[in-house]
């Protein structure tokens, strides 16, 4: 019996097993989305608990589990990012967790990415995120995503070239005040 | 900057662990919904089961005064899906049907709703009874030259399920003329403008966009060699910037010959 049957059927060591194989790269997808521990907290808990719902729809014949979660991941953090007001993203979007002074320029490059990131249209930044960072395939993600698998690698492209613009003129700007 | 520069760039961009109270959430979630579910199982379970046999008695009733009894031999079944595409672009299928075309109309042999096995039997209870209780009221109540006229306009159009309605209990459908006999568009079944051929499960298929007005724009693929069924269908509304996006579509899965 496969685990999504299993943990369906009530047995909570599938489940576990479930949650302990997917769990990280959901959170982290979850995070760098949201820009917050306590959301990608609350969004990986819904993923999981949705799939034992009886009205969930997950055929695991049609979808592997990952590719069905990371989706539950993207639909809840979209939904939550529309509810944040665009004056409260940036400082969500920084580290929560700031670093002590020696380390202050490694936090400052590492917010810079993540605005650069999240400055991205939807898809781009999604795309992005699932290729670079989760090192998904480029067939997963176009199904995650519901695109064309030419749509996410010209995604994937543009956001890259994208993100090499912004970064490239923040690090120039670094230097100059070196 | 270059790819790798780029590349290095982004990998500085760091997560922090998962905090250890996502498990025992998540844990504590799991228990609480079998709780649930153990709490009010029986009851639940004896209302469905009770809700089932009068639905399937009184089914049986119409059925036996209703429902036409030659056998039909089926040429061929198409298994289709039915997916519905949100405003993010995520996707989710509805349901999943058998079914084939007679006289221009398709007909549903059996559906799923993917994890909804009680709306599933309730659906296709609903399938059953609503074409012959809609038969017996139109009987009652519309005289017979009308319904001779709607029985011959059936017969100059081509009509197919199109989606699903009220938790998908309801099917939706819609039908439309056929093509005038003997013009270019004759092959192509329905009255409308080709905007597409396609070959779709190894059966060649034309894409016809129907005359529909308004915001939403139909594309059935129609094969000519399964008399004209819809082996897609797409749906589409039109977004306050004039651009249409795929709200809906009819997808289908397998054609079984002879089954």
């Amino acid at each position: 019996m496969d685990l999504v049957k299993a943990a369906r059927s009530g047995q909570e060591a599938a489940f576990l097993q479930l949650f302990d194989e997917h769990h990280r790269p959901l959170f982290r997808f979850a995070f760098r989305l949201t820009g917050s521990v306590a959301d990608a907290e609350d969004i990986v808990q819904e993923c999981f608990l949705q799939l034992l719902r009886p009205e969930c729809a997950y055929d695991p014949r049609r979808t592997p589990v990952r590719t069905y979660l990371f989706g539950v991941v993207r639909n809840q953090s979209l939904k939550r990012l529309r509810r944040i007001d665009s004056a409260d993203e940036a400082s969500r979007n920084a580290n929560p967790n700031r670093s002590p002074e020696d380390e202050a320029a490694r936090a400052e490059m590492q917010d810079a990415v993540a605005r650069a990131v999240m400055q991205l249209p939807d898809t781009q930044r999604d795309v992005l995120i699932l290729a670079h960072y989760e090192h998904l395939p480029l067939a997963e993600i176009a199904r995650i995503m519901a695109l064309e698998l030419g749509a996410v690698k010209s995604r994937l492209q543009r956001a890259r070239a994208t993100l090499q613009q912004t970064l490239a003129a923040y690090v120039s700007s670094l230097e100059r005040k070196k | 900057m270059n790819d790798t520069e780029l590349d290095d760039l982004l990998d500085s961009w760091t997560v922090p662990p998962p905090p250890p109270s996502l498990r025992e959430s998540v844990h504590a979630g799991f228990a609480a919904g079998r709780e649930r579910t153990r709490g009010r199982g029986p009851r639940t379970r004896k209302r469905r089961f009770a809700a089932a046999i009068l639905c399937a008695a009184a089914l049986l009733l119409v059925i036996a005064q209703a429902r036409p009894s030659a056998p039909v031999r089926l040429p061929y079944i198409v298994d289709s899906e039915f997916v519905r595409y949100a405003n993010d672009g995520s996707s989710s299928i509805d349901m999943y049907t058998k079914s084939y075309e007679l006289n221009g109309a398709e007909i549903l042999k059996s559906r799923s709703i993917p994890g909804a096995p009680f709306e599933t039997m309730l659906g296709r209870s609903l399938d059953m009874s609503l074409p012959i209780w809609s038969r017996l009221m139109a009987r009652l109540t519309v005289d017979a030259p009308t319904l001779e006229r709607v029985r011959q306009a059936a017969h100059r159009s081509v009509g197919a399920i199109t989606g699903c309605a009220a938790s998908c209990l309801v099917l939706e459908h819609y039908g439309f003329a056929r093509a005038p006999a003997g013009t270019e568009r004759d092959a192509a079944c329905l009255d409308g403008a080709i905007v597409d051929h396609e070959t779709i499960l190894n059966y060649p298929t034309i894409g016809v966009r129907p005359r529909m007005g308004g915001s939403i724009r139909m594309t059935w693929w129609v094969s000519p060699e399964l008399g004209c069924f819809a082996l897609r269908i797409s749906t589409e509304e039109k977004q306050p910037d004039g651009t249409w996006r795929l709200v809906h579509e009819k997808r289908a899965l397998r054609v079984n010959l002879n089954p």
